[in-house]
């Protein structure tokens, strides 16, 4: 089962974090969960890499942190995405697209 | 960027709510996922089991949230700060000397740069002082400067000034100081603004003698006014002439000579009353059109280049001298050229330029020593720490790691040392600036600590203790971890960092020797000024200045001051002679004439000749025998024909082997020359035999009014100070008497500089001689330490306690021995750039060579002689027990 997961990238591993609380704020499990979720399995977030991520994020001013209530109500700390944090997912989404086509281009070819 | 400081700094210091938080979050994911894999059909105990185990180490995901937080750098940074001061608690005595060697070392490179820095980096006090140009060397009649000024289209402004002693009397308390004659908008030119009353405008300086007014200096509001704030309005006298206070200059601010403060500044126009000599022309220097006397400076308009701002200042000069009839062809080298003057005017700059950079090399050189002195005791203790050390590797400490951790050490080392240091050259500045004498301490050389200094002290500081503390941080975690845990010292210590410590040594000792060699150098230097024969008799002559002109006498009634004040102070008993000159021997004051001797061709460096003008007996008194001829008598009055006595050299230099006396010559009028005066030095110590003109101040139409009586008396000159005040104060009570001091007194002050390079060097170069001795120590007792067992076998073996001492004397001195060697090496080379910096100085000398070694050796002896002893009292029994 573990093969066929895949390890993030440091630099992959933050976008990917930010887009998955772009839809709204989420708790640290929620978003490794998402993840793994929306990439079919494919992607896991393992704790070890997810909360140094989230700690860095938030000391470059991407995510915010909030204490608040979990589904099951629970107290759970929330990410938010900031203003900037917003502006660094477009930027990064725009060069990571750029990038896979273009690797994609090169692969493909005959 | 900001952000990510601020949230490093609150986990640093809401250290304990973050972790707790962390925490919560980690425990709040892990029940998430047990109640997940709950959900899948797994039983409590299964899903706990599979959750932890795929979460891993939950101390290492907390380690690496704080690496992640940033807070681990701050931390660390803290914590090794603490451990350092631990550290030096332990081992106070390592920390003190290091830390007061380092001291003496930045203390005297803060001490030199600060000097250096006051002389030759401050800009003026003033608002934008790169933009001020001057011309120097060139000066200016009033016209000139006036077309200058309303006609020039590169300078947004351009001040003339003329600075002059001048008597300030204030309630009946007469001084002599500096005066400066200014134009109307030289405080705004400048931008400078009175904190109190107001400053000159070009209304004060627009109608001649209309407006008494005069802005003081803070200083002299300060001690003569006790800083009230009525003193706007106040009068005071210069000489002898009321003029008005309407403001008072910011502190600090004491014109735009650096030398010499200037007290207080008047208008342009106010000039006949402050200026004695025009009374004589019955001109006013502003309508004479010949008389060059004013200094300008410009501030550059807007976007206008230094190069600019000189083609178009030379087009309005040159068409100014063209109009007073300079040919055409002559014009072209009297193109002037243009400085920046934002640090304003100094003679002393010039003249203290070479000492100061040759201090600063020897300061330098000081430090480096004291830095070896502290890698040397660091290496040492490296040997005590080597356990803690492999305890702390063997722990899992990074190499890298620990490195930081002694680096940061060392730094906070220099860092303190640069803290004593500052203050220990602060106190040092003062004390050095007392020792010049007030007629050669510059006033507003005001030394203080500011950001450029500070600067210095910082970056010098933190170089310091990266330069002593790298190679020992290095060494010390190169070590064998096994055997360091086993305790075995002595192998684990390595030859390598030995040979390292022994080759500090010899560094310490080769640069030391330099040092002594500079210091020998300058000693020799002013033993030679001060043994060189002037040609005059110093002993009980007292002497002293005063200038009645500058407190509005005419010519002739200065004249008759004179000659009454000579007749009263003759009249006091002990008083052999009284005598005067226009310029006071061996104070740096000088006049040149042109001298043309009908019949001779121009001598070859030209017709310029020293003159002074005297009066009394003055070469019976100076001790200056007439060779051949006859000296100045009675007889020689205004109505005769005017007569002049040269001195040996100046015959010499202008009528080669023939005879003078009799011969005719000319400058401004024609002089018969009726003696022949012995060579003596004039304005200075230093200078080579000059030619001088001697004048009768009695045969002169315009003789010089401030003249230096000279007192011959019968015994000690200085016990009759009083009397000689009171003569000049029963004539009058406001001509103040000035440079009052013994012939022997302004011979030392002649050479102040000489002697203080020479007591400065001196002090340095027995400050590394100190430093090299204790580092000799260190490795020494070191040696003796670890020898400690083969001592003890040799005495067993039968070797007496003279030779266990000679075993370790030879040792230091084997080390002493070669260092001494590299040092005449260094020195060899360092002699260069000495005599490219002070060309008189000379080169080393074998004596001088011999002399500092032997220093040396007497020196690294006795550094030797404690280990030494100390290891003959070895006891065999214990020594073979050791370890």
């Amino acid at each position: 089962m573990t093969e066929e997961h895949l390890e993030l990238p440091q630099g992959t591993l933050d976008i990917v974090i930010l887009k998955t609380i772009a839809l709204g704020p989420q708790h640290g499990w929620a978003i490794a969960e998402r993840i793994q979720q929306i990439s079919s399995d494919v992607l896991q977030v393992r704790q070890g890499s997810l909360y140094p991520a989230l700690h860095r994020l938030q000391r470059r001013g991407w995510i915010k942190a909030k204490w608040g209530a979990s589904d099951n109500n629970r107290k759970a700390k929330f990410y938010e995405l900031t203003p900037s944090g917003r502006k660094q997912l477009e930027a990064e989404t725009n060069s990571w697209r750029k990038l896979t086509a273009a690797v994609d281009q090169v692969l493909d070819m005959t | 960027m900001l952000s990510d400081w601020i949230y490093r700094l609150r986990s640093l210091f809401q250290k304990k709510s973050m972790e707790h938080e962390l925490d919560a979050e980690l425990q709040f994911h892990f029940e998430h996922q047990r109640e997940k894999y709950m959900a899948q059909g797994l039983s409590r105990e299964d899903a706990t089991r599979k959750a932890l185990l795929q979460f891993g180490g939950v101390e290492q995901i907390k380690e690496e949230c704080r690496q992640a937080r940033g807070v681990a750098l701050v931390e660390s940074m803290l914590q090794d700060i603490i451990y350092a001061f631990r550290n030096w608690r332990r081992s106070p005595v390592f920390a003190s000397i290091a830390i007061l060697s380092l001291a003496l070392g930045i203390g005297a490179n803060t001490a030199i740069f600060s000097i250096i820095d006051t002389l030759l980096f401050k800009n003026l006090p003033v608002q934008h002082p790169v933009e001020l140009e001057q011309a120097p060397d060139k000066t200016f009649s009033y016209q000139m400067y006036r077309d200058i000024k309303e006609n020039n289209n590169v300078f947004s402004g351009v001040l003339a000034r003329y600075p002059t002693p001048a008597t300030i009397t204030n309630n009946d308390l007469s001084e002599r100081e500096v005066v400066e004659i200014v134009s109307g908008n030289y405080f705004s030119v400048l931008g400078v603004t009175p904190p109190l009353g107001r400053a000159f405008t070009d209304d004060d300086d627009s109608v001649p003698l209309a407006k008494a007014v005069t802005i003081i200096s803070y200083r002299y509001w300060q001690t003569h006014l006790s800083a009230a704030p009525d003193a706007i309005g106040k009068t005071i006298r210069i000489n002898n002439y009321p003029f008005t206070i309407i403001g008072i200059a910011p502190p600090g601010f004491f014109g735009v000579e650096v030398d010499g403060a200037t007290d207080a500044w008047v208008p342009i126009m106010m000039e006949p009353k402050v200026l004695p000599t025009s009374d004589v022309s019955g001109e006013l220097a502003i309508n004479d059109k010949n008389w060059f006397w004013l200094t300008i400076f410009g501030r550059r308009a807007a976007g206008v280049t230094e190069k600019q701002a000189e083609a178009g200042l030379n087009v309005l000069y040159l068409r100014e001298l063209e109009d007073l009839g300079v040919p055409k062809a002559r014009l072209q080298k009297e193109t002037l050229h243009l400085e920046p003057a934002g640090k304003g005017i100094s003679r002393l700059r010039a003249d203290l330029r070479p000492s100061l950079y040759i201090l600063m090399v020897v300061v330098g050189l000081v430090l480096l020593v004291a830095c070896a002195n502290i890698a040397n005791l660091l290496l040492a203790r490296c040997v005590s720490r080597q356990k803690e050390i492999a305890v702390r590797l063997a722990l899992g400490a990074g190499r890298a790691r620990l490195i930081r951790q002694l680096l940061t050490e060392s730094v906070l080392l220099g860092l303190t040392g640069g803290l004593l240091g500052t203050a220990l050259s602060v106190w040092g500045v003062g004390l050095l600036l007392r020792f010049l004498p007030s007629s050669r301490r510059p006033l507003s050389l005001e030394v203080g600590i500011n950001p450029r200094v500070l600067g210095f002290v910082i970056a010098i500081s933190f170089l310091t203790g990266l330069v002593f503390g790298l190679v020992p941080a290095l060494q010390a975690v190169r070590l064998d971890l096994t055997k360091s845990l086993k305790d075995e010292i002595a192998i684990v210590i390595g030859s390598r960092r030995f040979e390292l410590r022994k080759g500090l040594v010899i560094f310490q000792v080769a640069l030391s020797l330099v040092l002594l060699m500079v210091a020998g150098l300058f000693i020799r230097g002013l033993r030679k000024v001060s043994s060189v024969n002037l040609g005059i008799d110093t002993e009980n002559v007292l002497m002293a200045t005063l200038d009645p002109s500058r407190n509005g006498y005419s010519i002739t009634q200065a004249g008759n001051f004179y000659r009454q004040l000579s007749e009263r102070l003759k009249e006091i008993p002990g008083v052999k002679d009284v005598c005067a000159s226009q310029s006071a021997l061996l104070s740096g004051d000088h006049n040149f004439i042109t001298l043309i001797v009908p019949g001779r061709p121009a001598p070859p460096q030209g017709r310029q000749v020293l003159y002074n003008e005297v009066s009394g007996d003055f070469f019976g008194v100076t001790g200056i025998q007439i060779k051949s001829g006859r000296n100045f008598g009675p007889q020689d009055t205004p109505g005769t024909s005017r007569f002049a006595i040269i001195n040996e050299a100046a015959a010499k230099y202008f009528f080669g082997e023939e005879n003078p006396v009799g011969k005719k010559a000319r400058f401004v009028w024609p002089i018969e020359i009726i003696g022949i005066a012995a060579d003596s030095k004039f304005d200075q110590v230093t200078e080579e035999k000059p030619g001088i003109l001697y004048f009768s101040s009695d045969q002169i139409d315009e003789p010089d009014s401030e003249r230096t009586i000279y007192l011959k008396t019968s015994d000690n000159p200085t016990k009759y100070i009083a009397a000689l005040k009171d003569a000049v104060a029963n004539l009058d009570k406001n001509v103040p008497l000035y440079n009052i001091k013994t012939f022997e007194e302004q011979k030392a002050e002649a050479l102040t500089k000489e002697r203080l390079t020479a007591t400065l060097s001196t002090f340095f170069g027995v400050l590394a001689l100190l430093l090299a001795a204790i580092g000799l120590y260190g490795v020494i007792a070191y040696t003796v330490q670890r020898r400690t067992r083969e001592i003890g076998v040799r005495m067993v073996m039968g070797a007496g306690r003279g030779s266990v001492i000679w075993m370790v004397m030879r040792n230091a001195l084997g080390l002493s021995i070669i260092g001494v060697s590299v040092g005449i090496l260094l020195s060899h080379w360092f002699s260069g750039f000495l005599t490219s910096q002070l060309p008189g100085l000379g080169t080393t000398d074998s004596l001088t060579v011999i002399a500092s070694s032997i220093v040396l050796l007497v020196a690294a002896t006795v550094a030797a002689v404690i280990p030494a002893w100390s290891a003959s009292r070895v006891d065999p029994m214990v020594a073979l027990r050791y370890e």
